[in-house]
């Protein structure tokens, strides 16, 4: 392991990053540069622990390999967006209620709610995570089973069945929508509890 | 060199993530890669006492957990003066993209970060990065960990290097911009 002591600063650059380090320019740097244990070890060759940096990479991927993990990766995808799927769909019943001027409990669907937003978090599906998520807040917050705004419960549901529309990256107009969403329920919050 | 296959078999790797989910698909995933040994884990504080048990090659964490998050981990991993490896290659696994969050897991001693939805191809690419480059650490004020300035030659591969190119205004050099740092 080889370490040397300098008084080196991060930079003397404007970015943010360096900026948090503004008030410590006396701190000093100590470069610290430890054995490559894992090349000397996946190669078997004690003599790479003093490689610290391969310029050009001697690794072959096999292709047949990644086709295998992929392969995985999509099946387990599958499984689970089958599994959110139908979790969403056990709430159309309410959804249609809400639709035809009804007003369920609350209670019928915050368990659900909780559900889909569980197999959300399994899958990183991002919308519905916050979708969700935004309306537990809402339903958690109300003070009786009936006291809700049809109106944000409609809107949140419209986004969880027109989900394939919103993109798992979040482009704008899906952070729109999301953001939307939350602001909706912050507000109705906040004034609840005013 | 002569294209290689690095037998992964001897390497023990960790996986940290509270969704049994992506616990099962990761350790597949690393098996299908050719580790050896997959050691998983639900949260940062079980992690923490497997760790210091197992002492594995490589970490792998999510970000998001209770009740040790993936930030507290890697920092307690990087701090902690009982800790067997401080050194230990640490792959930050997170749906979260935003500069912010990846600024966070960098302060804390993150070696790599890796966005999901995870892909075969982009986790092996950062398997095989901390083991062909690994990180120059930095011990600074209350830092300790990977230099946080990423160098030019940990970025070009295979191509041509900032060195190696000819100056701006001459006749190879077409883009209008030249990176001082």
């Amino acid at each position: 392991m080889s370490s040397n002591k300098s008084n080196e600063h991060e930079g003397q650059g404007s970015s943010p990053a360096r900026n948090r380090h503004a008030g410590k320019k006396g701190d000093p740097c100590e470069f610290i540069s430890p054995p490559n244990l894992l090349l000397a070890k996946v190669t078997r060759n004690p003599d790479l622990q003093k490689i610290v940096n391969l310029s050009k990479s001697s690794f072959k991927v096999e292709k047949a390999q990644l086709k295998k993990m992929d392969a995985l990766i999509a099946s387990s995808e599958g499984k689970c967006v089958k599994a959110m799927n139908q979790k969403i769909s056990q709430i159309a019943p309410i959804y249609r209620d809400l639709k035809d001027g009804g007003k369920p409990p609350a209670s019928a669907l915050i368990d659900r709610i909780q559900d889909i937003y569980n197999a959300a978090k399994l899958l990183d599906h991002t919308p519905v995570m916050r979708i969700s998520k935004s309306l537990l807040t809402y339903l958690h917050g109300l003070k009786t089973e009936t006291s809700y705004s049809v109106g944000i419960l409609t809107a949140h549901l419209d986004a969880l069945f027109n989900r394939n529309a919103l993109d798992l990256k979040l482009d704008a107009p899906t952070k729109q929508v999301l953001s939307a969403l939350e602001t909706l329920v912050t507000h109705a919050t906040s004034s609840q509890k005013g | 060199m002569q294209p290689t296959t690095y037998d992964l078999s001897v390497l023990t790797a960790m996986f940290v993530d509270d969704s049994p989910y992506m616990r099962t698909l990761i350790q597949d995933l690393l098996i299908l890669m050719g580790i050896g040994k997959v050691i998983t884990a639900p949260d940062g504080e079980t992690a923490l006492e497997l760790y210091k048990q197992e002492v594995p090659d490589l970490l792998i964490t999510d970000a998001s957990m209770e009740p040790m998050n993936g930030f507290e981990f890697v920092r307690r991993i990087r701090m902690d003066s009982e800790n067997p490896n401080p050194f230990v290659p640490i792959i930050m696994l997170s749906g979260h993209v935003e500069l912010s969050h990846i600024e966070k897991a960098r302060d804390n001693g993150v070696t790599e970060y890796l966005a999901k939805p995870v892909s075969a191809d982009s986790l092996m690419r950062r398997v095989i990065s901390v083991i062909e480059r690994p990180r120059q650490f930095v011990k600074v004020g209350p830092y300790f960990g990977p230099d946080r300035r990423r160098h030019t030659s940990d970025v070009f591969f295979d191509g041509e290097r900032r060195g190696d190119a000819p100056p701006p205004g001459t006749s190879k050099d077409t883009s209008s911009t030249w990176d001082l740092d």
